[in-house]
């Protein structure tokens, strides 16, 4: 009870937000499917990939957070759906399905979500499930989530064993790197695809300059621009 | 006379309010200091959850090679940091590149670390757990860790109801343990409370009027600090290369600037300064009389040179000592818990 005290009461305002919200009832399933492709190709880990720029790729670490789903409703309203953040591991299948509940009288519209960790969860101290720091995607020395890591080798990296580092975080000004992505939805949707197509990532970066970033700053939050290239909806 | 009375009674009402403590579980601090940065309403300080938090801060299980625990660099002793190294050390003897910090009042700090890198007291101590050159160890394995010990599940479960082990409330344990090392009865303290044992001599007097005089602006009572970061003169370490805050913002304005540090029981937590290059308290004054090297970055409140003789040097440094509580630095309470090697 004591130090679960921030579950709890997230789990209490998740149900309240759950039941109901400005009279929204979320009772409905919606699936959100998450799809990693290198081009047309399902992403593997350790499988040589070739980019526009001629080179050779693996991955080995491709994961990042989704968070802060918004619904367009009637009547020109938002339902966001509070305390959602979501770990996607693109190798890890049981992280590349998510449902989520929803308001039952939502129009057809938009869905909208970040890509990355608020400043305000940034600075909330220890978090639990997804958030907690044990999954590796918390900054020790300098508190903060890392939005995204992709991590893999070229021989194009002119580093140790052609290793390729990006870990994309930090929250505070001038560089925050969360972004935000909208897709469209009909009326009647109930499940999403979203497709990752890491190639949109490494097509533009030049890996014999750009190959190692792993603090906040200006390098990151162009990385962040470059991120969200990566999502389309199928 | 009736007037007189009034006055006096309401003078001892007064006394007898500032005595008060402000208390929230366990977690307690006297009435009249400032709300608490921290909010223990979210992690409410419990002895069970304490008590687990006071295990693990001296456990060396915490480390990759199970060496060092958080006390080898934070000894009660010493208000809680490492004394008589400069620089601290972790596993297989690998030197780091600052002083550790003393850990007291940890409630009233808006930020960590000598640069602030930490924005938050939960996550504070997953930057020794990590770093190569202290802990070198990961939350995960941690977790991984304690998870096969039932002295650990049954610590879990009487702190959290529940004795899954994760990594949050490894951090949650810890903060609750570093939220109670609270510091606020040293003589100091007794002497603005008026009680037995704080009477000052006339040296203490005048050492805390000089002290308000040149040193308040920075180390405000009654935390003896302000969270925030200043260039506080001191020459470039050229082996360390250390330029503080400018790490963290990276901004030219925050060069040479680190933490003001809590002055309490400083006494007791030698060496000084980010990277421990004084060992003495009379070469601290001294460089704040005599060496403050101008920079663009200067704070503000050392561009106008301070001025002591021998005599209010030697006042000063007598006042500081008043700073010293005895009553945290040997309270048993916060010392090796020694169901570590019964029970574990």
């Amino acid at each position: 009870m004591i130090g679960n005290l921030k579950v709890i009461s997230s789990l209490w305002l998740f149900m309240f937000f759950n039941m109901s919200f400005f009279g929204q009832q979320l009772n409905e399933d919606f699936k959100i499917k998450i799809q990693p492709v290198f081009n047309e190709e399902t992403l593997q880990k350790k499988h040589w990939y070739i980019s526009e720029t001629g080179d050779s790729i693996q991955f080995n670490k491709v994961r990042f957070y989704i968070t802060d789903f918004k619904f367009d409703l009637a009547k020109n309203t938002q339902q966001e759906i509070i305390n959602n953040a979501v770990l996607v591991d693109a190798f890890d299948e049981k992280t590349l399905l998510k449902t989520l509940k929803i308001p039952l009288n939502r129009k057809g519209g938009g869905l909208q979500f970040s890509l990355g960790i608020s400043g305000d969860l940034s600075e909330s101290g220890a978090l639990s499930g997804d958030l907690d720091p044990t999954n590796g995607m918390y900054w020790a020395w300098q508190s903060g989530y890392i939005n995204m890591k992709i991590e893999g080798l070229s021989p194009s990296c002119p580093t140790r064993k052609n290793k390729f580092t990006f870990h994309i975080g930090g929250f505070q000004k001038p560089y925050p790197t969360i972004r935000s992505l909208s897709f469209p939805i009909k009326e009647n949707q109930k499940e999403i695809t979203l497709v990752v197509d890491v190639a949109t990532f490494l097509n533009e970066v030049d890996l014999k300059e750009n190959h190692s970033v792993m603090i906040p700053g200006e390098k990151a939050s162009k990385l962040a621009d470059l991120s969200v290239k990566m999502f389309d909806v199928k | 006379m009736m007037k007189k009375i009034t006055c006096f009674i309401g003078g001892i009402l007064l006394l007898s309010f500032i005595g008060l403590k402000v208390q929230q579980n366990i977690f307690t601090y006297p009435e009249y200091w400032p709300k608490p940065i921290y909010d223990v309403t979210n992690n409410p300080v419990t002895e069970e959850g304490f008590q687990l938090g006071r295990a693990l801060f001296y456990d060396p299980i915490l480390s990759k090679d199970n060496t060092i625990s958080c006390a080898s660099c934070h000894l009660q002793a010493s208000g809680f940091t490492h004394i008589d190294h400069d620089l601290s050390h972790g596993i297989e003897g690998k030197i780091g590149t600052r002083n550790s910090l003393a850990i007291m009042n940890s409630a009233w700090s808006d930020s960590f670390m000598w640069d602030g890198g930490i924005n938050h007291l939960e996550v504070q101590a997953l930057a020794p757990l990590t770093s190569d050159v202290e802990m070198a160890e990961t939350l995960e394995n941690v977790v991984k860790k304690l998870d096969t010990i039932s002295f650990y599940k049954k610590m879990f479960y009487k702190a959290f109801q529940d004795s899954t082990i994760t990594g949050q409330r490894v951090l949650l344990g810890l903060t609750q343990f570093t939220l109670m090392l609270n510091t606020y009865n040293s003589k100091y303290d007794k002497y603005i409370r008026k009680e037995v044992g704080g009477e000052f001599t006339a040296q203490e007097k005048n050492g805390l009027k000089l002290f308000r005089n040149n040193c308040a602006s920075c180390h405000t009572e009654p935390l003896f600090a302000t969270n925030e970061f200043k260039n506080n003169g001191l020459a470039v370490d050229t082996t360390l290369n250390d330029y503080g805050r400018m790490k963290i913002t990276q901004n030219s304005k925050d060069s040479l600037k680190f933490k003001v540090p809590t002055l309490r029981n400083i006494q007791f937590t030698k060496p000084y300064m980010h990277d421990g290059r004084f060992e003495t308290l009379q070469e601290v004054i001294t460089h704040y009389t005599n060496g403050v090297q101008q920079r663009e970055t200067l704070s503000e409140e050392l561009k106008k040179p301070i001025l002591l003789s021998h005599r209010e040097k030697v006042n000063l440094l007598v006042f500081l000592r008043t700073l010293t509580d005895k009553e945290f630095l040997f309270n048993k309470r916060f010392s090796f818990p020694k169901a570590l090697i019964t029970e574990k």
